[in-house]
């Protein structure tokens, strides 16, 4: 799922593409951190070396190896803090085993980040409701979400940057979709999981708005 | 409540111990929940964690190649050893330039022709995210070869500044010693085979730096949590 920089730095197009990752992953870090609070630097640090270890897990599938990537499930638990923590585990990944590399860090940060915020904002009403069986739909929608929207935004970096957006496109169709069925499931079921062992963990008051509507109780 | 347990030892004789026995102390209140929490939490990054199973350590792609019996004999794997088939390598020469190009076999493996004496760029493009280079100095290529003179003037002289204290190294075997010659191409094999398992050394992913990594995250988010400090009192003091 990482970008390789040296996919990108060869054009100023994919010059454009790391610096507007970059930009892009700035800001909603600083978002991220806007919605922090002392109380929730343990879960962010727990999901962001949860995240670090399981994307380091390898399935060979033909010709390549995949991995759970799980930022549907991060964003899912961290809201907005998704930013800091896939930055923080990705950034490691870069400097321990040189995935993706340093400069397109930015690049993979706003990839998987974006649309795990984006499963935040559209499926938090679905798992924190009533019924486990949505709960655990919204999960699944959450999983492909995250690996369709990562591989989508990877595939169009890749195609900005000038490559044969098919090549691109077809790794998209391909293997990830395989991963995001696996990916919805897990997911899925970490979240059924969560709500019945650790509800705090999916109280999501990880929000901007969370100060003002949670705050006088 | 004391009991008295008798063990015989080694001499013959029966020494009497006397063992407290003490009834099983219940957890305190507080302490238990955050015990079993934090064992759940393990537990469900374990099941998480645990989900892939048939699964292998690997991901980045890694090149290697070295000159044998006068080819350029190299393979593609990836982090855990496991060979990538059917990739698609660009040779490049010192300018950039492409020399030629070569897919992997089924075991990873492929052999090339060198036809000039320069430095060879190895750069296997596995496709989505999986891309691998390994540069072969010019000095490890057989001395017979033409080193190409009309070519790139100037990176070619950095190429075959090395020919001269290579020729030391690897002097060429004499056609009329053999055995030598088969010694010498014995001990070539084995210092590539030194070569290539030195290369899956420094690119294997080990676990120490994946612990290490999720130490430096809650290092990193300690950090974090001091400047974050005062943001507890700030959004925190009307609920407490």
């Amino acid at each position: 799922m990482h970008l390789h920089e040296a996919f990108l730095s060869s054009s100023p197009q994919g010059i454009a593409v790391l610096g507007g990752g970059a930009l892009g992953a700035i800001a909603g870090t600083a978002l991220g951190l806007r919605a922090m609070d002392y109380d929730h630097v343990p879960r962010v640090g727990m999901v962001s070396s949860a995240f670090f270890v399981i994307s380091l897990i390898h399935v060979p599938l033909g010709v390549t190896s995949v991995h759970l990537l799980l930022n549907g499930l991060v964003g899912l638990i961290l809201g907005w803090a998704a930013f800091p923590a896939l930055l923080i585990a990705l950034l490691l990944q870069a400097v321990l085993f040189g995935h993706g590399g340093l400069l397109a860090l930015g690049v993979n940060t706003f990839a998987m980040g974006l649309p795990a915020v984006a499963c935040w904002l559209l499926l938090r009403r679905a798992i924190g409701g009533r019924s486990d069986t949505l709960a655990f739909l919204g999960g699944c929608a959450a999983g492909m979400l995250g690996v369709l929207g990562a591989a989508f935004l990877a595939a169009s970096a890749l195609w900005i940057a000038g490559r044969a957006f098919e090549l691109a496109a077809k790794a998209v169709l391909g293997f990830h979709v395989i991963v995001a069925v696996a990916e919805g499931l897990v997911t899925g079921s970490a979240i059924v999981f969560f709500r019945r062992a650790r509800p705090e963990l999916l109280s999501l008051r990880l929000s901007h708005t969370s100060h003002e509507a949670g705050g006088p109780r | 409540m004391t009991e008295l347990r008798r063990v015989r030892v080694s001499g013959g004789g029966v020494l009497e111990i006397s063992v407290c026995a003490s009834p099983p102390r219940p957890w305190p209140s507080g302490r238990s929940r955050g015990l079993t929490g934090l064992a759940r939490m393990g537990l469900a990054i374990a099941v998480l964690a645990s989900i892939p199973a048939p699964t292998a350590w690997a991901h980045k792609m890694i090149v290697f190649a070295a000159v044998q019996d006068g080819k350029i004999q190299g393979e593609v794997y990836y982090q855990d050893g496991s060979p990538a088939q059917g990739v698609k390598v660009a040779i490049l020469g010192p300018g950039g330039g492409t020399l030629g190009a070569v897919d992997s076999d089924d075991d990873g493996k492929f052999v090339y022709q060198p036809r000039v004496r320069c430095a060879h760029t190895f750069v296997a493009d596995g496709g989505f995210g999986h891309r691998a280079e390994y540069t072969l100095p010019a000095a490890q290529l057989p001395t017979t070869l033409p080193t190409d003179d009309a070519g790139q003037p100037e990176p070619q002289g950095a190429a075959t500044a090395g020919p001269a204290g290579a020729k030391h190294v690897h002097p060429a075997p004499a056609g009329s010693q053999p055995e030598l010659a088969a010694e010498i191409g014995d001990l070539n094999r084995q210092i590539v085979a030194l070569r290539a398992d030195l290369e899956k050394w420094k690119s294997a992913l080990r676990l120490q730096d994946v612990l290490g990594g999720v130490g430096y995250i809650f290092g990193i988010l300690g950090g974090l949590s001091y400047f974050l400090r005062g943001r507890r009192t700030a959004n925190h003091g009307d609920r407490g």
